[in-house]
This record gives structure tokens, sequence and C-alpha cells, in this order.
């Protein structure tokens, strides 16, 4: 069973991913934020995380280069150019930037198809 | 019921403007005030686009943003960056003293108008209290700095969750988990829009005036 990590300080979108992707058959674990996320991958090593941009705490930035050999999605309210896009994507692990609101359908398709195809 | 707005004209009758916008509004309104503003002396602070996702949206509209100054509260959370000539890129707002602090300097420079882009992104960052505070400290920095403050905020309930309804029945939940899914949302309280001039707009584009919590 392929395990995804949540992280989003938002306990609402937290409950909301895990519930749909739960129902897909995957295995998700969650974080509120990006300390606690590296505490957990101290224990856990999940094929995927979703990665909310704009939480409290230590700054993205800085939590991405901690993450070794795990994918990375994040999960974003706020909006960046295409050309920022392509750069993040050529950096640490990060597969997809996936815009919030999000479409649940194209959630679940985006996380299938990171998990099975990249 | 008005469908467009003078943001000049209402900075005269209230220096402080709350545009409540919903989603697929959201960027022609930006846009629109922004096109108002062009022969202003404006500051935009951004916490909803990056500032490259930005200027490229006001360029699509042949919008000169050379003219505007810039305060990117989003781009330094996932890289490294330094200022440029029209923009200062901060750090996230996870503490609305230092964002404060920056407006405030950032004022120094004598602006006929701020822009906020926008409130409901502070959400992301802190709880209730934290917000009022902030944004009435902000409006007593425009006053004493003889600047007008025009405030975007997103209407949408609950702008991340799934919708509509009907995809996520064909998920199969529960009616308990639907309701986790869609009960709760962020509310502006009452202090939140002490003294502003709310400008209500729907999805169709029509606007209801009102005045915030006096």
């Amino acid at each position: 069973m392929k395990t995804i990590l949540v992280v989003d300080d938002e306990p609402d979108v937290r409950d909301s991913v895990k519930i749909i992707l739960e129902k897909k058959g995957y295995r998700v674990i969650t974080a509120i934020d990006g300390e606690d996320c590296l505490n957990i991958l101290r224990e856990e090593k999940p094929d995927l995380i979703l990665l909310d941009i704009m939480m409290p705490g230590m700054p993205v930035r800085n939590v991405i280069k901690e993450i070794k050999n795990i994918k990375i999605a994040f999960l974003s309210v706020v909006r960046t150019s295409e050309a920022e896009k392509q750069n993040l994507f050529n950096q640490n692990n990060i597969v997809d930037f996936i815009q919030k609101p999000f479409d649940v359908e194209d959630l679940i398709k985006r996380v299938a198809g990171i998990l099975y195809e990249h | 019921m008005s469908t467009d707005i003078d943001i000049k004209k209402e900075g005269e009758n209230n220096p402080n403007t709350l545009l409540l916008v919903p989603g697929v509004k959201y960027d022609n309104m930006v846009i629109n005030v922004v096109k108002q503003l062009n022969n202003k002396k404006t500051c935009y602070i951004t916490l909803n686009k990056t500032y490259d996702a930005l200027t490229e949206l006001l360029k699509t509209k042949n919008i000169d943003t050379e003219k505007f100054v810039f305060m990117d509260g989003i781009t330094k959370n996932v890289r490294n960056i330094s200022n440029t000539n029209n923009c200062y890129f901060i750090d996230p707002p996870s503490n609305l003293s230092d964002l404060s602090r920056n407006i405030y300097e950032l004022l120094k420079n004598r602006f006929d108008y701020i822009v906020f882009d926008s409130l409901s992104n502070l959400f992301a960052y802190q709880k209730e209290n934290a917000i009022e505070y902030f944004i009435q400290n902000l409006i007593n920095i425009l006053e004493e700095s003889n600047c007008r403050g025009v405030f975007f905020a997103l209407k949408d309930f609950k702008p991340y969750l799934p919708s509509p309804l009907i995809k996520l029945d064909k998920l199969s939940l529960s009616q308990d988990e639907k309701r986790s899914l869609l009960e709760g949302s962020y509310m502006f309280t009452s202090r939140m829009t002490e003294g502003m001039t709310i400008f209500d707009v729907d999805e169709e584009g029509n606007i209801e005036v009102y005045d915030g919590y006096r």
C-alpha cells in the first residue's frame, strides 16, 4: 500500500485530503507544519508528500532541503508563474504543483499519476 | 446595484475599502483596480500571487508594472531571492508584527494607495484575534501616512474545498464525512472590517456596497 504524507496547517484541508485519498486505498498520514513533517520522516518513508506552501513556522524552502529521495507535490492557494513552477520542478524532488481550490477527481488522478507513472 | 467600482472616487469618501470578491471574478477585479491606480503612487502587497505571477497577469493587460512598488510575501517562502528595483521580497507573514513593520517602513516613501492582496491569505498563518489587531493597526498606519487602502479578500466559502458536491457523491462518502468536508469557514469578524467601505461582488459581477462595523 502506498503511503502519502499530507502536510498542511489547516485541519480541514488535512482531513479532507486524508478522507479522499484513504477512500482510494492509500495509507495517509498527516503533519501540521514543516517541523512536524521532518519529525515524522524520522520514522516514516512515505511514497509522496503533499506539502502546503503557506504554513506558519519553518519556511518551506528549508523544509524541502531536508527531504531526500521522496517525491513532493506542492499544494497551494497562492499562484506562481509557469517559469517559477518549472524552476521548482528542477529541484528537490518536486514533481507537481496542485492549485487550491482543487477538484477531487483531479487530485486523485494527479496523485495516482505521480505514484504510478513518474 | 452597480457593476463597477470607481476606486479613486470611493477613496475620497472613505480611505479604506474592502473588496470581497469571488474566485471567478478575482483576477478581473485586481486588473480593474490596478488600471485605475496606474497614475497614483501605489504599493501592491501580495500574499496571494508571487511577484512573477502577478506581473505576468498585469502585463497581459498592458499594465506598466514599473509604475508600482510591490511587496511579495510568498516567493521567499519557496526560494531565495533578492529585492529588485520595484519589488521587496519579505518573509511570509507568520509574524504579523514583522509585516506591519515592513509596511510601515515602506510607507515612509509616501504612497497614495496600498493594495493589500489579500486578507484571506492571512488566515493561513494567523488566528482571528491577531488578524483583527493587524488590520486595525495597519489602518492606523495608513491614516498617519495619509495613504488609502484597498483590501482584497476572497469571498468563496472555503476556497480550498472541492466543489460542487456532486463530485463528492461519486466517492460514496457518508453524511458525516461530507459534513466534515463542508462545514466551517474562515469568517471576517466585525472588528476586521471596522471603518471600511465594503464592496461585495457576486459571481455575476454585481456589487453591493455597505459599511463595515463602526
